[in-house]
């Protein structure tokens, strides 16, 4: 099974939930500063990026997990996974998880200066105290979303 | 066959059968099945068109936004589950006017915005219909030397 997580530039909640998923951090403690820059994509990402599903790793099920930066596709974006997925007869082979829904202000606000202004020196101290404050959601959001992947495959 | 545009009823939707080598004139081209169809796009569905003479099944999409991008995400899509181009090929409606009509499409329609949509993308498209025919059949002829 293929899991997508996606979010608005693919650079931040959802690398960071990709990265919870595979384990690549330990979900009972909140990332260290270094610990996030240290992840693939996290806060790497630019305009070229958007729309690209990129491979993270393969998760203890084997089910290959990847991101992506929807940009401001919203909804719209799952329902056509949805349906093109099932037009090549894949349907029960892939689950997208929208992560857009852990953010917060700060990481929001965070991530528009570091990544679309270009100012990381300014915008990743903002972007990093929102994904801390955000990591206990997304947390939960990946622990959902691997029952359901659990149950999916059985 | 996917064609990808803001809306997936309108100038798609003329490209579409346009593809499947529909006997279509910048007369008649309102008259196709589920032109104008808000519905469609509101639900986020593929609409199914026909097929054409190779047997290869035509639908459109509508985005909302950022067809390009959307266009991007189905290629990347099929990619990754090891699909290739004659498996399922993706075009990008590129005719200027298409954000108007998707934009009237966010007019509910006690204040016109059907209405408004309508004439807008009957009156766009039949000024347009020549352009839209040449792109669809250039982008037909050069799909099928990269497929064949």
């Amino acid at each position: 099974m293929k899991i997508i997580y996606h979010c608005f530039g693919g650079s931040h909640s959802s690398v960071l939930a990709a990265a919870v998923h595979l384990k690549m951090l330990n979900n009972s403690f909140c990332p260290s500063v270094d610990e996030m820059m240290g992840l693939p994509y996290f806060d790497k990402t630019g305009t070229a990026d958007f729309g690209t599903i990129r491979y993270m790793g393969l998760d203890d099920f084997g089910n290959e997990i990847y991101v992506l930066g929807k940009k401001n596709l919203g909804i719209r974006c799952i329902r056509m996974i949805e349906e093109v997925t099932r037009l090549l007869g894949v349907g029960t082979e892939v689950v997208t998880v929208n992560c857009m829904t852990t953010l917060n202000i700060f990481m929001m606000v965070g991530g528009f200066i570091s990544r679309r202004l270009g100012f990381p020196v300014f915008g990743r101290p903002i972007l990093l105290h929102g994904t801390k404050a955000a990591f206990a959601k997304i947390v939960n959001l990946v622990e959902i979303t691997r029952l359901k992947t659990l149950q999916q495959s059985r | 066959m996917i064609f990808v545009d803001l809306t997936g009823t309108y100038h798609a939707l003329v490209a579409a059968h346009l593809f499947i080598g529909d006997d279509l004139q910048s007369d008649n081209f309102q008259f196709v099945e589920n032109f104008g169809n808000r519905e469609i796009d509101r639900r986020g569905d593929l609409c199914y068109v026909g097929r054409d003479e190779q047997g290869v099944r035509v639908y459109t999409f509508g985005t909302g936004r950022n067809q390009e991008l959307a266009a991007g995400v189905i290629e990347e899509l099929r990619n990754i589950f090891g699909f290739q181009e004659k498996d399922l090929a993706v075009k990008s409606m590129c005719i200027p006017g298409s954000a108007f009509i998707a934009a009237c499409s966010h007019i509910p329609s006690f204040m016109g915005g059907n209405y408004l949509q309508d004439r807008l993308g009957q009156n766009l498209i039949k000024w347009q219909f020549e352009r839209i025919k040449n792109e669809t059949l250039r982008f037909k002829s050069e799909l099928k030397v990269r497929t064949s």
